[in-house]
């Protein structure tokens, strides 16, 4: 009886650390996508291309409702789990500044949508200057 | 001084302002120490009553947009009597004087609620910024008494001038001015210190159009009277670490 139970117990484990590794594995993917969707704004705005600006934000987007629909505790690193609710709060920020470039974009206003790229990394380095400890 | 002589000091002088206007300004802002006067304005409550300084619960986070009408300011009635004319320094280094707080026991303290160090605030969806009372501890400080930036961990000593203590703010929190009236009711006038108004309006420019109508909008002063409520009012949800 003792081995069954050991086994499960074991099993669990091992399951529930697969599961977390496997989830902060996927963070790390979408964490990589949405570097290159942030530099393809980035591109975008260097040569004046708002089309590709917008496929930046819209890539950007993609990973972010990902991010947003996770339980931000389940993929923070050791000790930092507690910044959950700071991670959500920069990723609906994020959110909200991709939507106003788009509209700068519409109203042909490149300035303000640069600046709101500026925001999208000031939100991105806020929360890894929190999560990194810098 | 012959008259050539004057016409020299005047021209030497009306180059170097020419050439570096700070020279002026910076003399000003110096002898004023970093204060601003805005509209003289009375607090009111939810119902438009003038609140008086005994309507004030004790370390209780109170909010009022101040000077501006997206701008949050956090008053406190502080259990204890505040330190006096206490010598605080912006980010750039330059001091200023904190006389203290109002009424009679020097307990009332009015602060900008929009962090030094990255701009966090209490908005109408959350709070990451807000007193803490003297019996709590945070990941951010050791003891109470301090206002807390749940952000990025910094906390702010309520009780002189919210000089920053601990974590990254290299800056305390700009004060709100109060004044008490004969009888009792509370009226803000200025800001001393280094407040963070033109970066914040250059920051938030969504979210003024999520709650203000834009930023044209958040930008106007605040005049003859701001409601103030409880934190727990004015924001649906208070995060603190």
């Amino acid at each position: 009886m003792k081995k069954i139970i050991t086994t499960i117990a074991i099993l669990l484990l091992s399951t529930s650390l697969f599961a977390n590794a496997e989830e902060k594995a996927q963070l790390a993917s979408d964490m990589r996508e949405m570097l290159l969707a942030v530099e393809l704004i980035q591109k975008g705005g260097f040569y004046a291309k708002p089309i590709m600006m917008k496929e930046g934000v819209k890539k950007l987007k993609t990973k972010l409702a990902i991010l947003e629909s996770a339980d931000a505790s389940k993929y923070l690193p050791d000790g930092k789990q507690e910044a959950d609710k700071f991670a959500n709060k920069r990723a609906r920020m994020i959110e909200m500044y991709a939507d106003d470039l788009v509209l700068s974009i519409d109203a042909d206003n490149l300035d303000d949508a640069l600046d709101n790229y500026t925001q999208i990394i000031r939100q991105c380095t806020s929360c890894h200057i929190r999560i990194r400890s810098y | 001084m012959d008259r050539r002589n004057f016409l020299r000091v005047v021209g030497a002088t009306g180059a170097l302002v020419a050439i570096s206007p700070s020279t002026i300004t910076g003399r000003l802002y110096a002898s004023t120490g970093l204060y601003e006067s805005y509209e003289k304005v009375q607090l009111l409550n939810a119902q438009g009553t003038p609140i008086k300084l005994a309507d004030l619960k004790k370390e209780t986070n109170y909010v009022f947009n101040y000077p501006y009408v997206s701008t949050p300011t956090i008053l406190l009635d502080l259990e204890d009597s505040t330190a006096k004319d206490v010598k605080l320094k912006s980010d750039d280094g330059e001091e200023y004087i904190w006389k203290g707080g109002v009424g009679k026991e020097r307990t009332v303290v009015a602060y900008s609620a929009i962090c030094s160090h990255q701009l966090a605030h209490p908005t109408p969806d959350d709070s990451f910024l807000q007193y803490v009372q003297k019996d709590k501890k945070t990941m951010a400080c050791d003891h109470g008494g301090v206002m807390v930036c749940s952000s990025h961990l910094s906390s702010f000593e309520a009780k002189e001038g919210c000089k920053n203590i601990s974590g990254p703010a290299s800056a305390p929190l700009a004060s709100v001015v109060l004044e008490i009236a004969d009888d009792d009711t509370i009226y803000a006038v200025g800001v001393l210190g280094p407040d963070k108004f033109h970066e914040y309006f250059k920051a938030f420019k969504p979210e003024f159009k999520k709650y203000y109508e834009g930023r044209r909008e958040a930008k106007k002063k605040v005049k003859e009277s701001a409601t103030m409520v409880e934190l727990t009012q004015y924001t649906k949800e208070i995060i603190q670490y």
